[in-house]
């Protein structure tokens, strides 16, 4: 989970009708069926950098996205492994088309129990943000952590945030082990190097970042 | 239009090397090819056993259904058209059929050097010349065989002339009265002795001599018939059923009984580990299954045929799949098996070149995964289930990739949080103190909970 500068420069269509609504008086939240359910996700999507926004999943190349697919400031269906995740749940109901809350997020993590669930603290746009301010990484599990030096009460409001929000949830952990262990190995071995390494990266951006200093550090 | 090919190679075995189908439901334009691959000492010979496994709805049953039914039925298989061909296996006979124009089969045979055309009719001929060695041909075990119900009377002599032992059948008592023919030919020599005995006892105008000297030759038939090469019965228990049974704690009833009903299979008696007879009827559905799929395989001594077996794991644990699949195929000679089933551990018996692992594309189509990379080699195959553990076959084989639940999922972040902490209690060389102690008990607890390996490193 990385910093998001959201933007909202490409849904055009979008922001103005966006801007219009009324606060807690927006329309029925609809879901796909909205004329502009798909520019809000590829707006999104082109934010995010083609990844899920808590997990860093692959979703899309970001060219699916890119500014010449556009057309008067809306973009046409399309096919991606992500859908729209209000962040607070609360705010669906009266301000579900509210652009603060949205986020692309991975199908798999998208589950209505957990994504009910309040997230305290690790919303990726809020200024400032930097997960390694909350979270540690571990290598050999690939699942992120509270950081061990924070005090109980946060560790454990993290720990619930982590769980709603999908980060060691088990399809995650294992695409991301799969994604990253070749990457890391390489680079503990020095047959790639960090450039080259990030350089093909299309994931994962976070967790590589976290574990590579650690892989780096096993053998001295 | 619906269109089915099989390619089959066959010296009066009719091992399927290829199967085409064009249209059938979901699957359009999709080839199996079941033969070894390159690189592999059999390569290019058709597989013993073959494996289908994919979601529900992708068509494995169908396929089942589709290949039992055209080995069957011949060309005059109806319902739908397709395209079949058998070749022998020094490839001196190769058999071409189109019967994709509706009513119409037009068939081409090469036969040493030369071509034909044939008709209709002449093709069944062809055909059944080419399975009439084969015997039985098919045996079929649909995914919910135990439901039909055994015991209730139909017309023996159907199964007279076929050799096909298809458990949807009608004649499903037909079918176990010709499989269990040698073991009710046996009891009832055994009764017929034990009657004869009981009748001489009563004769009193035989000299005590001669009563003694038949009822020595009658006593010596019984012990002959008890020895086990000559005990169907227990040559099943030995060689079948008891090497299963006893993980369930139970094994065949060898004991001759009066009340054995030869009617039905409930002659085959189960006791438990104290000898207290078990009645079919409060068997497990797991027991009942296991015995009633074996028996067919070790009883027919399938020779050249085509073994078609939907969902073999029903009710049953774990530790008896994984040996299901070596457990039938002992039972057989030169046969093929076609196996479709939604069991990890089913599917861990399998090479990669053996298994079909069926899923459909955004259009709604099924296709077949493909496990190899490149040229089909032996050495290009990325995937390989005798390879993975179960939960690594459940992620890349069933592609169940969320195999550990979201519980445990928390809990484990839980536990690898508290590990960092007793990493750095270790740091700061703190082994006493009540935080430490808080911590190392609650690892400890977690640990057991997800039954983690409890480390100090």
């Amino acid at each position: 989970m990385r910093f998001i500068t959201k933007t909202l420069t490409l849904a055009t269509k979008y922001k103005q009708w966006h801007d219009e609504l009324q606060k807690d008086n927006h329309p029925l939240y609809t879901s796909s069926s909205h004329k502009h359910y798909y520019s809000i996700v590829a707006n999104l999507l082109s934010v995010q950098g083609g990844v899920c926004a808590y997990t860093e999943a692959v979703l899309c190349s970001p060219d699916t996205v890119s500014i010449d697919k556009w057309v008067d400031g809306e973009f046409q269906r399309f096919d991606c492994f992500g859908q729209l995740d209000h962040f607070d749940p609360r705010l669906k109901e009266n301000n579900g088309w509210l652009w603060d809350n949205f986020f692309v997020i991975h199908t798999d993590i998208n589950i209505k129990e957990k994504r009910s669930n309040i997230v305290t603290h690790l919303k990726p746009d809020t200024p400032g943000f930097s997960i390694s301010d909350y979270l540690d990484y571990n290598i050999e599990h690939h699942i992120f952590y509270p950081k061990v030096d924070l005090d109980n009460e946060l560790q454990q409001s993290l720990l619930n945030d982590i769980d709603y929000l999908g980060l060691n949830h088990g399809t995650i952990v294992y695409m991301r082990k799969m994604s990253l262990m070749p990457f890391l190995t390489k680079r503990r071995y020095n047959s790639l190097t960090d450039e080259e390494a990030k350089s093909q990266l299309y994931q994962f951006f976070t967790a590589y970042e976290m574990a590579v200093e650690k892989v780096m550090a096993l053998d001295n | 239009m619906n269109r089915i090919s099989i390619l089959a190679l066959t010296n009066y075995n009719m091992k399927i090397n290829n199967l085409h189908i064009s249209s059938l439901n979901q699957l359009k334009e999709i080839n199996f090819n079941f033969t070894f691959p390159n690189g592999h000492p059999r390569a290019g010979e058709a597989l013993d056993k073959v494996c289908f496994i994919g979601q529900s709805g992708t068509g494995k049953t169908s396929l089942l259904k589709v290949i039992g039914g055209i080995i069957e039925r011949g060309f005059r298989r109806k319902g739908y058209a397709y395209q079949i061909a058998v070749e022998s296996a020094d490839k001196s006979l190769r058999l071409t059929v189109d019967n994709s124009i509706k009513g119409i089969a037009v068939g081409h045979i090469f036969q040493n050097n030369s071509s034909r055309n044939v008709t209709n009719d002449k093709l069944n001929d062809e055909y059944i010349k080419l399975v009439q060695e084969c015997n039985p041909l098919i045996i079929y075990m649909p995914a919910n065989f135990l439901s039909k119900e055994i015991g209730k009377s139909d017309d023996i002599n159907k199964m007279e002339e076929s050799k096909v032992y298809s458990f949807t059948s009608e004649n499903i008592q037909s079918i176990w009265h010709k499989i269990l023919d040698d073991i009710k030919k046996h009891k009832s020599h055994e009764i017929e002795i034990r009657t004869k005995i009981q009748e001489l006892s009563k004769v009193s105008d035989l000299p005590a001599k001669a009563i003694k000297d038949i009822l020595n030759d009658l006593y010596d038939e019984l012990s002959r018939l008890e020895e086990v090469e000559n005990n169907p019965l227990k040559k099943i228990a030995n060689e079948c059923l008891d090497i299963v049974l006893s993980n369930f704690k139970l094994r065949v009833d060898t004991k001759f009984s009066v009340t054995e009903n030869l009617d039905t299979i409930d002659f085959i008696r189960i006791i438990d580990k104290n000898d207290n007879p078990v009645p079919n009827g409060v068997l497990s559905t797991g027991t009942l299954q296991f015995i009633l799929s074996s028996l067919p395989f070790y009883l027919l001594k399938p020779n050249n045929t085509i073994i078609l077996f939907d969902e073999p794991e029903r009710s049953l644990y774990p530790d008896i799949q994984k040996m299901l699949v070596n457990h039938y195929n002992k039972f057989t000679n030169n046969s093929q098996f076609f196996y479709a089933t939604h069991s990890p551990i089913v599917a861990s018996c399998f090479d990669p070149w053996e298994v079909f692992e069926l899923k459909f594309n955004n259009e709604g189509n099924v296709y077949i995964e493909q496990y190899y990379e490149g040229d089909r080699h032996v050495n290009n195959y990325k995937i390989h289930p005798k390879y993975l553990t179960y939960e690594l076959i459940l992620k890349e084989v069933f592609d169940v990739k969320n195999t550990d639940g979201d519980d445990r999922a928390r809990l484990l972040t839980e536990l690898i949080m508290l590990e960092e902490k007793l990493k750095q209690f270790k740091l700061d060389g703190d082994n006493t103190s009540d935080s430490f102690k808080t911590t190392m008990e609650e690892y400890q607890r977690i640990g057991k909970l997800l039954s983690w390996p409890v480390k100090f490193d």
